[in-house]
């Protein structure tokens, strides 16, 4: 394995690294800039924003999606910490790649839209591209170390961008957000490193020399005892999937995406919660075992994030509070997805990754661009915007049907490849409850749809007062370029689901021979 | 002892001779000419000294023989892991003198200066000795410095009050440690070199004899404690912090408490090695301890330089998690924590000197408005604070991670992975620090003040030593394999 390029001899082997790193040169060349040059730091941030979203759509045209091609391509790998088995290592499979992609569009969708920012321009963008390299990071790494690493670096620029540039007890939201996260993510390295100690490798899989490894292909060959799989498997999954909203653990993200800079908000639900998500799924590649023992489980915590998020969004006065709750929702049918243990559940989740980071990115830039004009989020304050933002009200009532699971959009192929997984059960035999949950999370789903329409009518139909707003101003051309983007993607991958179904697939099908199906 | 014996002595201690003369030379300079201004003369002559000893010692590492070197009839023990602690000591020395040269009541003073050098050179004696009674004068040549150091500024009642405390408390558990080295003196009958001792400790503990050993032990640790900030040995850390001249804050928060836990390594690990199973679980509840009040009592501070001070002493349980997990891994663990640490808490105490000359407050509140009025001095406390709780990509994750990972690590003589616990705990501690650490980010990110549109204007010495540090703990925290290396070779180097 890992043999197409080694070592970083050509561009192939590269290219993942260049997405990471030129976030993180942009940042070191923004704190470097003068402090008034403002419009010379937007161009840097865009610059190197664009240049990682070129990169990243070159990455998913380049994939060799032949039979019998690598699961995990454009593999770069050099020694980091050689002694303990920590070696910088990146590759993308069919699920990192769409994630990747994902990150590329909404980080550069990010920089456009918070390109008028006046407090600390250079401060934002810098802690921002620090922000957006650690996501692509984690979606990256192979080797477990790595993950943690960028997975942290990606944890606390947020606390310094919410409690700076955000609104609405940002400083109380910012706190909870990073105590949550660095709480999950700690436990769960915690559980790595247990997992590190315990794995044992047959004869042949390590590097001569090696004891032990964090590279995650030589892991996923070991065989780790079935004991330490069943103590540690959940604070793994739990621990990561904290950033994934897993309910009881989800109260910090609707305070974190509320209190959040629009942008920051942007990344954080599209992607940022996807992380969690993404590496949760790393404890079922490696503890296998305690994953078929455990996820039926774990689906039983979930169902409460999609009915739960749903009612709660439902009663929310705040606008934005709605999209916040909504996300935690949303992303419970993610997890229930991968819970389902078969193809189609695998699938769909992975499409909803997909599917709820565009569509929620594009929420919070339409309440990002009422919420600077009227200064105000409640719901019942605002009304008629449809006059003055007919783009941005289209753009919402399309992300609204995605997030209702309309079909001909991007949110039904996913959810109802969840649903059908649910039906369906584990490859191992169904479970019993697994079609109550189906019945039970349809609720979910309806309420979604009670919610967004409770908004469209409200907030973008009604009077429309222009006397009521002083802060009129139109949206420029980066908000509009974003909002036909999104809506784009959300109406093409819902036609035409192929596209990224399937890559998607090349990721999940050997995932579920690693669990033992497919 | 022959001529080249004595030689070859002499070449082991050259760093300690070095700073010694430098320390003669700088008083005697002030003697020679009193009353008069001398500027900066000493402090450039103390980062000269400092550095000239750096590369010494450099130079020794590199030509350092695989054996140890015993000098002057096992008094003196060099090896790697010595110069490792040698090195972070002359490395705090320079950085102290750089962060000292624009401090009132210092700045210009070649007793302080001397007394600082002085300390520097018991350290090197402590970290180097192999023989009870060499350690006890080594450690008394650090602590009489530092007392009158943390006393410096006669003026200051907070300052006078500092160095009283600070004596009292260190007479005191110096005699304890004294006591608990004459029982052992006493028990191994009249042996004063840790090997010879601990040969005569195997025998006794083959004869189920331990009972009045750990009575030695606990006497023992008590002084040893007492150097590191152990809880419940920390009672002088805050006030000693608060009141003495921040740049001897810096450098006891960092240097002595090296020198602390480098006796308490070799000691543990070489002369209480016999009684291994007896003590770990007594060392793992003092990290226990140790690391959680720590921790909980940082959090309630609102004077800055106090809440380094809990922090310094939540850092000590954390170190101390390493030394509980024995063995390369964790000795390696505490070698790169302590290094990294050196750099990460020295910034933290320059920005805290800078803040308060520029506001006259050493509130954590009255930081507001720092990035807006400095964003490069915000910037270094940004990196500084992250450090110490541990977020990558600066030092301290690397540090936290090699620690925890000693500790999940560590096997019992039975085969059983007893420090988990120890492990999580100090996770679960290291959330509750991230909150602290990051409150002082939001007061000097997110709060606004008055005249925070006023620029703040540093001095160079703050600057240079703000960007070594901030350079090297982006650097280690990137590129942790040289430092981690070292520690490991260093660690190997122990028994």
């Amino acid at each position: 394995m890992g043999t197409d390029g080694d070592y970083f001899m050509d561009f192939n082997s590269l290219l993942l690294t260049l997405i990471v790193f030129a976030p993180v040169t942009a940042a070191v060349i923004i704190f470097l800039t003068p402090k008034d040059k403002t419009l010379f730091v937007r161009i840097i941030a865009a610059t190197a924003t664009g240049l990682t979203l070129i990169l990243s759509i070159v990455a998913f045209v380049l994939y060799d999606r032949a039979a019998g091609a690598a699961q995990y391509q454009f593999q770069g790998i050099a020694p980091w910490v050689p002694s303990l088995g920590i070696s910088y290592h990146v590759g993308v499979d069919g699920i990192g790649l769409t994630m990747v992609l994902l990150t590329g569009i909404v980080g550069f969708m990010g920089v456009l839209i918070s390109w008028n920012i006046k407090d600390r321009p250079r401060e934002f963008f810098a802690f921002f591209m620090l922000l957006v390299a650690g996501v692509f990071g984690v979606f990256v790494s192979l080797d477990l170390f790595l993950l943690i690493f960028f997975y942290e670096l990606s944890i606390f620029p947020m606390y310094i961008l919410i409690a700076t540039w955000g609104s609405t007890r940002k400083e109380y939201a910012a706190m909870k957000l990073t105590l949550y996260l660095l709480i999950g993510s700690i436990i769960a390295l915690v559980g790595v490193l247990a997992v590190y100690f315990s794995a044992q490798f047959p004869a042949g899989v390590l590097p001569e020399g090696a004891t032990r490894t964090f590279d995650l292909l030589l892991l996923q060959q070991s065989n780790i005892p079935i004991e330490v799989q069943r103590i540690w498997f959940l604070p793994i999954f739990i621990g990561f999937g904290v950033l994934a909203g897993i309910w009881p653990f989800h109260n910090w993200s609707p305070d974190g995406h509320v209190a959040a800079p629009t942008a920051v908000s942007m990344i954080h639900a599209g992607v940022l919660m996807k992380l969690g998500a993404f590496a949760a799924i790393i404890a079922m590649r490696l503890l296998p075992d305690a994953a078929r023992e455990q996820m039926p489980w774990v689906i039983l915590l979930v169902t409460v994030n999609v009915v739960y998020g749903a009612a709660i969004a439902m009663v929310q006065k705040d606008f934005k509070y709605v999209i916040g709750f909504s996300s935690v929702s949303h992303m419970g049918l993610v997890t229930m997805g991968f819970a389902t243990m078969n193809q189609v559940g695998l699938n769909g989740a992975v499409l909803q990754m997909w599917s709820h980071g565009i569509m929620t990115a594009c929420f919070f830039a339409v309440v990002g661009l009422i919420y600077d004009r009227a200064h105000t989020r409640q719901i019942n304050e605002l009304s008629g915007w449809a006059r003055y933002f007919p783009l941005a009200t289209v753009a919402f009532i399309i992300g609204g049907l995605v997030s209702m699971g309309m079909p001909g959009l991007s949110g039904f192929v996913a959810e109802f490849q969840i649903f059908m997984g649910l039906w369906q059960g584990p490859f191992f035999g169904q479970i019993w409850y697994y079609p109550i949950i189906a019945i039970l999370a349809i609720w979910g789903v309806i309420l979604t749809a009670a919610y967004v329409l409770r908004i469209v009518q409200q907030v973008f139909f009604g009077e429309w007062d222009p006397h009521k707003w002083h802060d009129l101003r139109p949206s420029n051309f980066g908000d509009k370029l974003a909002l036909i983007t999104f809506s784009v993607l959300m109406i093409v991958v819902g036609l035409a689901p192929a596209l990224l179904l399937g890559t998607i697939e090349l990721g999940t099908k050997p995932l579920l021979a690693l669990l033992g199906g497919g | 002892m022959t001529g080249e014996q004595l030689l070859q002595g002499l070449w082991a201690i050259l760093p300690e001779i070095v700073l010694l003369l430098l320390g003669i030379l700088v008083i005697t300079i002030d003697l020679i000419k009193p009353g008069q201004r001398k500027g900066r003369t000493f402090g450039a002559l103390t980062i000269g000294g400092a550095l000239v000893t750096t590369l010494i010692i450099i130079y020794q590492a590199i030509n350092q023989p695989p054996e140890p070197v015993l000098a002057f009839a096992g008094m003196v023990r060099i090896d790697l892991f010595v110069q490792m602690f040698r090195l972070m000591f002359s490395v705090a020395l320079l950085l102290a003198a750089l962060i000292s040269l624009d401090v009132k009541g210092v700045k210009t003073n070649g007793e302080f200066y001397g007394l600082l050098i002085f300390s520097t050179v018991g350290m090197g004696f402590m970290a180097a000795s192999n023989n009870i009674v060499m350690l006890y004068v080594g450690l008394e040549t650090t602590s009489i410095a530092l007392y009158m150091l943390a006393g410096f500024i006669r003026e200051s009642t907070v300052s006078t009050e500092a160095g009283m405390k600070y004596f009292l408390f260190g007479a005191f558990t110096s005699t304890i440690l004294l006591y608990g080295l004459s029982l052992l003196f006493g028990f191994t009958g009249g042996k004063t070199g840790y090997a010879e001792i601990a040969a005569t400790l195997q025998q006794l503990a083959a004869q189920q004899e331990t009972l009045p050993l750990m009575v030695a032990l606990v006497l023992i640790a008590v002084g040893f404690g007492f150097k590191v900030a152990a809880v419940p040995f920390h009672m002088w850390t805050p006030d000693v912090y608060e009141g003495s001249p921040t740049p001897i804050t810096a450098f006891i928060s960092v240097a002595s408490k090296a020198a602390g836990f480098a006796v308490f390594i070799r000691f543990f690990l070489i002369v209480f090695g016999p009684l291994q199973e007896q003590w770990i679980g007594f060392v793992a509840l003092l990290a226990a301890v140790t690391m959680t009040l720590g921790n909980l009592v940082a959090m309630q501070q609102r004077n800055f330089k106090r809440m380094l001070a809990y922090s310094s002493i939540a850092q000590a349980g954390y170190l101390l998690i390493g030394v509980t997990a024995v063995g390369e891994l964790g000795t390696a663990a505490v070698l790169f924590y302590l290094a990294t640490y050196v750099l990460t808490n020295i910034a933290a105490f320059a920005v805290a000197e800078i803040a308060t000359n520029a506001t006259g407050s050493e509130l954590i509140k009255d930081m507001a408005g720092l990035s807006r009025r400095a964003p490069g001095i915000a910037f270094a406390l940004l990196a500084a604070m992250l450090s110490l709780a541990g977020v990558p990509p600066l030092a301290g994750f690397f540090g936290k991670f090699y620690v925890f990972q000693a500790a999940i690590g560590y096997t019992n003589p039975t085969g059983q992975n007893s420090l988990v616990w120890l492990a999580i705990l100090g996770v679960l501690n290291s959330i509750v620090a991230l909150y602290y650490y990051l409150m002082v980010l939001k007061v000097t990110y997110v709060d606004r003040a008055e005249g925070e549109d006023v620029p703040l204007t540093t001095s160079g010495g703050f600057k240079l030593a703000l960007a070594t540090t901030v350079a090297g703990m982006i650097f280690f925290g990137i590129f942790a394999t040289p430092l981690y290396t070292l520690s490991t070779l260093a660690a190997q180097a122990v028994r």
